[in-house]
């Protein structure tokens, strides 16, 4: 007991002697977010270029046509019109560099290119925009990052990938085609949701599909709804909702709390204990197809913890009355009246 | 072969249905020609607007109206639906019915020109409407520079009617509505933005449920009823080369079922003499919350990256409770009047504190730290009075106060470190520490005794986790291999069925030989082991042990513009053997085992392919077979197994025929077979939940803005 308060005391007190030192360091610094390939900034000095280099996105469309007609409709090309991005902002040069040189000698060696760089190395050319914002403030710690997911795996900084318009499934939406846009078209996503995420999360398409299951193929939710693919301080990408609160209770709202009685694997484990999030052949998605085996593997008469009482010798388990425990035990998610839950 | 509806054969409902729907058709059709003819200007993309219309447009030109360039697609059209077997489990599980449809659709509208405009951008796709248990309309809107609008609103039809939950008596057909709205100001501002949102979510119909009463289970009739309305507001600021986030919000939510019973209910227990002739029972909860949420984020470009979070909420609840009940003891005496009542109130004060810190040690070397405080505290209490008249006996009542109390603390630690080998291998290390302690505490006070009495349980749960992973490209891009693993030991689990001394890891491959071929191949396994000592017998150790694999193969191959074929396999292997206390008849409490087998076969293959220009074919076939071996219970060794024997299985084909430009005419069919192989004993009876599906449909889809 006295190890673990003294790793406790160690953890807080080394985070404010940490937290101290980046506010006063923050404070006297004077940096600020900076474009990748602004005039003086690291990777423009990387090919040796100063502000007269800059030629503009319009010379770049005589060779790279294709990826001008898609860049000229995204946001990235029209920054350049907002008064805050006017110095910052260079259309195709934001992120590749200054085009001067690579137009005047046709070198290919003269602009930055991203066909070489590791997908970390290009997600940094990204966060220089895009961290900051509170979505994307945990992304260098995210389980994407760390496993060489980037930026540019899922979104296309070109603008949206025009993919040929084909019919599908009547249930399940179609991606974002030329002729069919959708929200990947304007999230600049390569595919979209829930397509992008299952081509790698090849598992989450057959959970999805089991007879009960949260309809993310048929497009009512996204993965995006529960998850934060740019990461978050939560495992598994978990997104909250409510302040801290578990994503599930933004719609199961009578699941909330807090009750007198708490069913305590919800309140320190979570739903995830009984339920697979995903899609169950069992009904109400859960993780046995017999409720009672999901309550007795707990109600066991476990000593250590003594947190799960066992059950009476009355719940016979060889009758059929007592087969079904939520028959009585109707709010087993928690209740203001009973502490069984039977009401 | 016998048409249905929803609630039964082919009726006026769907006959009306296909009139409304035809006359919206029409009613739509008008609508896109007026869109159609409305004044087009033709555009080369990437410049401004100029020059007229013209008949024979290019690939590089798009249509303007009104100076945005509109892509559209909407397609409507009527559904048929032919069904036998269990149409409880068949709309429990999709409850597609018969009638007209807004299928899908899209409008999508961008300027040319932003000057001037109210919008730069307007995105509309919605699914469902029209009668389908499922629809959704998503709404996005921006003006760059100054707005940026998110909308999206929902609507699930829940219907749950299973035989094999408990006992067929816990229905639901509720419509639940939920809506988001999130507005953003000024969102491509360096320095300032400011967000507004609102969602609601609303959940009402009939239910059923159960009530155990006087030793007997009584069906009850429940009006279903919840609400909740969200409103946020936050302001992003960057200044100095800190971002920071500030974000307050409220949600109220409310719960008020009305449980009842419509007549005299005799019980579903033969052996007692209990029934009810009157139930009425009202439990409203009225409940807010407050929210706050900080977060702050600097970046040292190549040096460190430090973000942190701190979030506190507040969760209040206030509850009334009523219950009157008249009827028959289990004994046989007449129950005058048993009333209940009671009035109480819980809070859930609620922080988290989380700081992430990263060092960048030179261009290859990461080590970051992630460390989080969670901590919340639930109290709740009520004092619950009970006055009960049992035949000519004089009233007997009760009057307690309880009090519940829950304090829940989470210590996390982080640390990891990743070094990029090459551009072709990097690979990370880290370990996590966790430190969890949750205190229970109660008081249950007899206000008439008066007496009382309390207890107190704790419990603490440290668990270390060692996380390894890399990702390797032996072939550059075309050949992508990542893999993960996390091993952790823990002690004193909180429930059995938690993490405890787990491995798990994860292997994924992706291959693209080529532009037009991709192959994906994955597999993961997990295991985790639970021991506990037990009560009764502190010699005896009782083990929880779960052992999964699962194993995947994707394929997708696009030969050329005509042709697309993706097929794909999963294989889930899943064992649960848990050591535990089973009471039975003749024998008592005495240790018997919980097994559940998962056996998980999902296959999905799907061709779409165009024969001729104006013709194309789409077709898909997806199954998924568990092939376990039913439910069983063996009093002799008081095993429960419980396993499924399923397939569900649903092919589909459709053909697309173009029209003309912008119209194409569609006709599809999906099938959709569940088969549990196996009947649901239930009251001595077995039943069935077995359903085959057929739901053929014709449609049309017109386009706005589609190529050529």
């Amino acid at each position: 007991m006295i190890t673990r308060k003294l790793v406790k005391a160690t953890l807080l007190g080394l985070w404010a002697v940490i937290l101290a030192i980046w506010l006063v360091y923050g404070i006297q610094s004077r940096a600020v977010g900076t474009l990748v390939a602004e005039p003086g900034s690291t990777q423009a000095a990387e090919i040796g270029a100063n502000q007269d280099d800059y030629v503009g996105s319009e010379s770049c469309k005589a060779c790279h046509e294709d990826q001008f007609k898609g860049f000229s409709k995204t946001k990235h090309s029209q920054l350049a019109q907002l008064e805050d991005w006017k110095d910052k902002a260079t259309g195709c040069e934001s992120c590749h560099g200054p085009g001067r040189l690579h137009i005047e000698e046709a070198d290919p060696t003269k602009i930055i290119s991203f066909k070489d760089k590791s997908p970390k190395q290009i997600s940094e050319n990204c966060l220089s925009c895009h961290s900051g914002k509170e979505d994307h403030n945990q992304f260098r710690r995210s389980e994407h990052y760390r496993n060489n997911i980037g930026c540019t795996d899922c979104h296309s900084a070109h603008g949206p990938t025009d993919h040929p318009t084909q019919v599908g499934s009547i249930t399940y939406p179609a991606i974002n085609s030329e002729d069919n846009p959708g929200r990947g078209t304007v999230k600049m996503l390569k595919v979209s949701e829930p397509q992008l995420c299952i081509s790698c999360h090849q598992q989450a398409r057959a959970q999805f599909s089991q007879p009960f299951h949260h309809k993310v193929l048929e497009g009512q939710m996204n993965c995006s709804d529960c998850h934060n693919a740019h990461g978050g301080f939560e495992l598994k990408n978990a997104r909250l909702a409510v302040g801290a609160d578990a994503v599930c209770v933004k719609c199961h709202t009578d699941k909330q709390g807090p009750f007198v009685y708490e069913h305590l694997p919800i309140t320190v484990e979570g739903c995830a204990t009984c339920h697979n999030t995903h899609g169950s052949t069992n009904p109400k998605m859960l993780k046995r197809n017999q409720v009672r085996q999901l309550c007795l593997e707990c109600h066991t008469e476990i000593l250590q913890p003594d947190l799960a009482p066992g059950v009476p010798s009355f719940h016979r388990q060889d009758e059929a009355r007592t087969q079904n425990c939520t028959v009585c035990h109707v709010r087993i998610h928690g209740s203001n009246t009973h502490p069984a839950f039977f009401r | 072969m016998e048409m249905h509806t929803g609630d039964g054969t082919m009726n006026g409902y769907f006959r009306t249905s296909a009139i409304t729907g035809l006359v919206s058709a029409v009613g739509l059709m008008l609508i896109l020609c007026t869109g159609l003819s409305a004044q087009e200007v033709t555009s080369t993309s990437g410049s401004s607007g100029s020059g007229g219309s013209s008949p024979a447009k290019t690939q590089d030109e798009v249509n303007l109206t009104g100076g945005y360039e509109i892509k559209s697609s909407i397609e409507f059209g009527v559904r048929f639906r032919s069904l036998d077997g269990n149409e409880d489990k068949y709309r429990s599980d999709l409850n597609y019915k018969a009638g007209a449809r807004l299928f899908n659709s899209s409008f999508f509208a961008r300027a040319e020109e932003s000057d001037g405009k109210p919008f730069d951008s307007i995105l509309v796709t919605s699914s469902g409407w029209g009668g389908d248990p499922n629809g959704y309309a998503r709404v996005n809107v921006e003006k760059l520079g100054w707005y940026k609008l998110d909308t999206m609103f929902r609507r699930f039809k829940y219907y749950n009617h299973l035989l094999n939950l408990a006992n067929g008596e816990h229905t639901q057909n509720t419509v639940h509505n939920m809506g988001d709205f999130d507005l953003t100001l000024l969102p491509q501002n360096r320095t300032v933005k400011f967000r507004a949102g609102f969602s609601y979510d609303d959940n009402e119909g009939p239910a059923h449920t159960t009530f155990d009463y006087q030793r007997d289970e009584f069906p009850i009739l429940v009006d279903w009823d919840t609400k909740a309305y969200d409103l946020r507001f936050g302001v992003d600021l960057s200044f100095g080369g800190f971002n920071f986030s500030v974000t307050e919000g409220f949600r109220d939510f409310k719960e008020d079922h009305r449980y009842f019973i419509s007549g005299f209910e005799p019980g579903e227990n033969p052996s007692p003499n209990s029934s009810l002739t009157s139930f009425e029972r009202r439990m409203p909860i009225d409940g807010r919350t407050w929210y706050h949420k900080f977060t702050g984020h600097k970046y040292w470009e190549g040096v460190a990256e430090v973000s942190g979070r701190f979030i506190y909420s507040d969760t209040k609840t206030d509850f009334t409770f009523s219950e009157m009940i008249t009827g028959t003891s289990s004994n046989g005496t007449p129950i005058v009047l048993d009333e209940y009542s009671a009035s109480g109130d819980s809070s859930r004060p609620h922080g988290n504190g989380d700081i992430g810190v990263t060092f960048f040690l030179g261009d290859k070397v990461e080590i970051s730290n992630t460390f989080g405080v969670t901590s919340y505290r639930i109290s709740g209490g009520h004092v619950f009075f009970n006055s009960i008249l049992l035949g000519m006996n004089p009233a007997s009542t009760s009057e307690d106060l309880i009090w519940r109390f829950t304090d829940y603390e989470r210590i996390m630690n982080t640390l990891e470190g990743s070094v990029d080998v090459n551009k072709f291998f990097n690979f990370y290390l880290g370990y996590r520490y966790t430190d969890r302690k949750v205190e229970l505490q109660g008081l249950d006070a007899d206000l008439q005794s008066p007496s009382s009495s309390a207890f107190f349980r704790e419990g603490e749960n440290t668990t270390n986790a060692f996380l390894a992973g890399f990702q390797a490209k032996p072939f550059g891009k075309k050949w992508r291999i990542n893999f993960d693993m996390e091993a952790g030991d823990g002690d004193n689990p909180f429930t059995r069925l938690a993490n405890n001394e787990y491995t798990q890891f994860r292997i994924k491959n992706h291959f693209a030989p080529t532009d037009e071929l991709s192959i994906s191949v994955s597999f993961e396994a997990k295991d985790n082991s639970n021991p506990g000592l037990s009560v009764s017998n502190p010699s005896d150790i009782l083990v929880a042990d779960v052992r999964s694999t699962s194993f995947g193969v994707a394929v997708s191959y696009m030969p050329n513009a005509n042709v697309t074929v993706n097929g794909g396999y999963n294989y889930t292997y899943l064992n649960a053997e848990t050591d535990i206390i089973i009471p039975t008849r003749n024998f008592g409490n005495g240790v018997g085992m919980s097994i559940y087998d998962l056996r998980n076969n999902y296959g999905y293959f799907d061709v779409w392919f165009r024969p001729h220009p104006k013709v194309s074919i789409f077709g898909a076939y997806r199954i998924s077979k568990d092939t376990g071996e039913g439910n069983d219970f063996i009093g002799a060794s008081r095993t429960i197994v419980g396993s499924y024997p399923l397939t569900f299985q649903s092919p589909e084909v459709r053909g697309t025929v173009k029209l003309f430009r912008n119209v194409d005419w569609n006709i599809g069919y999906q099938y959709y077979d569940y088969d549990e192989k196996f009947d649901v004993p239930l009251f001595g009876n077995f039943f069935s939940q077995d359903y085959r599906a057929h739901l053929p449909y014709t449609s049309v889809t017109i386009y706005l803005g589609r190529r050529d």
